[in-house]
């Protein structure tokens, strides 16, 4: 990697940045983390680990985080709301980060000072901002957040919407429809809805036999798209449209209609309205009555992005590739679901990464070194049902001054013995709980 | 003493009911352990190698039969018996010990006898990595009378290969199996070791002697 640094790249940041005397020993200063999500907990872990020296704060909301990722496995009963519960006790313990629980209100960007709504003020030398999601529960006539936290629940960002969701699946009439209204892209968590479908549809075979889950799609594919719908395929009596069958293996011909239907844009599954009262959803192919109704809205950076000029026309932040800082406000570095990082996805997994190598940058920078080629990686695990999982892994480097898809060798073909998908399902649970280790402990 | 007569107990408690079970979860004694082993389907080196890849086997072990990792066990040139009895073990939940070892399980979980004797057939044909020359802890070649360690050479041989009283060869296995796997005996968490043999050994063993042992097994010293 030492011998690819893109020395104009570095010198360009550096610059940027307006730093610093060289002193390859002494990298001192003060950060600011607003968000202790994936993002943010994982930069500061390692920022400690790596510069025990610079002051680290997390100011984040809430006392535990609930965990978005596998949060779907609570609405089959896998796992309860209490599982998702993540404490930053090894944070504050461990590392010495400075975890502070109160609400990211103001800045002032020339001073670098963020303002809190307890009234106290936080300086820094760099501020890393990783806010996740707001969900755009207005883009869809008819929905709402009032909508979402009493009727139909969108549990996209976990907490009462899931347990919510999860009661209104588990009290469901026999028979019921199950309804998913997909999210256009760009998303957080691209397998999400999908697997989401799975594991309800699995829930159901043992629960609800007569029960249907639809999903809705503005969209005509989706990452992992055919290790998911060959798992339907298998598993719950799924046939793949023909223009999708290319290069997949033998698949089961059902006679009758399965319990996953998939409308997508092609067949008008572009959700139009909701109407909570009557409990359907209008599309472009018609309307869909059904029995609980889950919306996995538009979404845009989280809101503090927005307030503090971070985002772009397209509602998410553009960075610097190398550093994660911001294009449009200096010394401010935004991670996770809020950057524009694309090819890299919005997943859990890629804010940890993209949080490692903005740890090292900033360390660097504060050391008055020049910033490393980073590159990254992703894996995203998904499951159609508890023991039939997948995985898509990428890898990701700089190719002119952009981030970029780098070739990688393959793991699962969709032709794979039975072995690769349960354990893929083994590694997905094993994951759980590493990742959050290493994220948060 | 008391180790025989618990030997003796077991021994009684599995024959009441294990006689049409191959696989079992209680533990082993000598003699079923030796009814399993060589009453095992013989091995196909050539459907071994390719279970290898498709069991997914090759994603950690290798290949070949060597770890792309020291994480994972070097599996190449070990004894067939032991390859089969590990398998076993996992299919049954004797070894159960780790993450680790849940992803052992789910696999073979998958694996008839056939596709376990297959595979220990193709690992046993593999060579075997061999001990890099370098002074013996005393501990391998004479043990600790003291403490009434018996000397790991004595049943794992002088160079490491293995297959006195069923023991697996270690020459070039990787250290952080050595490690893990010594921890984990004296942890008493792995317990599937014929009359405990490897977690009597490995009670009185300090952790830097472990590290010791795992180096001058694996070559890395």
């Amino acid at each position: 990697m030492i011998s690819r640094r893109d020395f104009l790249g570095m010198a360009l940041t550096a610059g940027a940045a307006g730093l610093l005397p060289l002193n390859a020993h002494a990298a001192t200063g003060k950060v600011v983390v607003i968000g202790g999500g994936v993002g943010g907990a994982t930069f500061a872990k390692y920022m400690k680990m790596k510069a025990p020296q610079i002051e680290v704060t997390i100011i984040e909301q809430n006392p535990i985080y609930i965990r978005p990722y596998g949060s779907s496995e609570v609405l089959n009963g896998h796992i309860d709301m209490s599982d998702l519960e993540v404490s930053y006790d090894a944070l504050r313990i461990k590392y010495g980060v400075n975890v502070v629980i109160d609400k990211a209100v103001g800045l002032d960007a020339d001073k670098r000072i963020v303002t809190t709504a307890s009234g106290a003020n936080f300086p820094y030398d760099r501020l890393v901002v990783s806010p996740g999601i707001e969900l755009l529960y207005e883009r869809l006539d008819g929905y709402s957040r009032e909508i979402a936290e009493t009727k139909a629940p969108s549990g996209w960002i976990p907490g009462s919407q899931t347990a919510l969701l999860r009661d209104q699946i588990k009290n469901m009439r026999q028979g019921g429809t199950f309804l998913i209204v997909a999210p256009p892209n760009p998303y957080r968590c691209p397998p999400g809805p999908y697997e989401r479908g799975a594991l309800v549809a699995e829930w159901m075979q043992k629960y609800n036999p007569t029960g249907k889950v639809i999903i809705t799609d503005p969209k005509n594919d989706f990452v992992t798209g055919p290790d998911m719908r060959l798992g339907w395929n298998r598993m719950y009596g799924y046939n793949v449209p023909e223009d999708l069958q290319a290069g997949m293996p033998t698949l089961k011909q059902h006679s009758e209609a399965g319990m996953i239907d998939w409308i997508r844009e092609v067949d008008g599954g572009r959700p139009l309205s909701i109407d909570a009262a009557k409990m359907q959803v209008e599309t472009e192919q018609g309307f869909i009555k059904a029995d609980v109704i889950n919306v996995v809205p538009p979404m845009k950076a989280g809101k503090i992005a927005t307030t503090f000029g971070l985002t772009d026309q397209s509602g998410w932040c553009p960075v610097d590739p190398y550093t994660f800082e911001s294009k449009l406000v200096a010394n401010i570095h935004v991670l996770g679901d809020s950057a524009s990082a694309s090819p890299l996805p919005k997943s859990g997994f890629a804010a940890n990464n993209e949080a490692k190598v903005a740890a090292y940058a900033i360390i660097n920078l504060f050391a008055g070194r020049p910033v490393e080629e980073p590159s990254w990686e992703n894996t995203c695990y998904a499951l159609a049902g508890k023991d039939y999982g997948f995985m898509v892994i990428g890898v990701y480097g700089m190719r002119d001054g952009k981030i970029a898809n780098l070739p990688r060798p393959g793991f699962q073909t969709l032709d794979v013995s039975e072995t690769k998908h349960r354990l893929a399902a083994v590694y997905q649970q094993a994951w759980m709980k590493s990742f959050t280790e290493d994220s948060f402990a | 003493m008391k180790k025989l007569i618990l030997s003796g107990l077991l021994l009684a408690a599995t024959t009441s009911y294990a006689s049409d079970q191959v696989t079992q979860a209680t533990e082993w004694t000598s003699h079923s352990l030796r009814l399993a082993t060589s009453s095992r389907p013989t091995g196909d080196i050539s459907r071994g190698k390719a279970l290898n890849d498709s069991m997914m086997c090759s994603s950690c072990h290798g290949k070949e039969g060597l770890p792309p990792t020291n994480r994972w066990p070097a599996v190449a040139g070990q004894l067939e018996s032991y390859t089969y009895k590990m398998l076993l073990d996992y299919q049954s939940g004797a070894r159960s010990e780790d993450n680790r070892a849940n992803i052992m399980t789910a696999v073979a979980d998958l694996m008839s006898e056939q596709d376990m004797s297959d595979i220990a057939a193709y690992y046993a044909s593999l060579p075997a990595p061999t001990l890099a020359q370098q002074s013996a802890p005393a501990l391998v070649t004479e043990g600790d009378k003291d403490r009434l360690i018996t000397a790991c050479a004595s049943c794992h041989g002088l160079s490491g290969q293995g297959g006195i009283k069923g023991t697996p060869a270690i020459a070039g296995q990787t250290a952080e199996t050595l490690k893990r796997a010594l921890e984990m005996y004296r942890s008493g968490d792995r317990d599937s070791d014929l009359y405990s043999v490897m977690r009597q050994a490995s009670q009185r063993l300090t952790s830097s002697e472990i590290d010791s042992l795992a180096n001058y097994y694996s070559g890395t010293n």
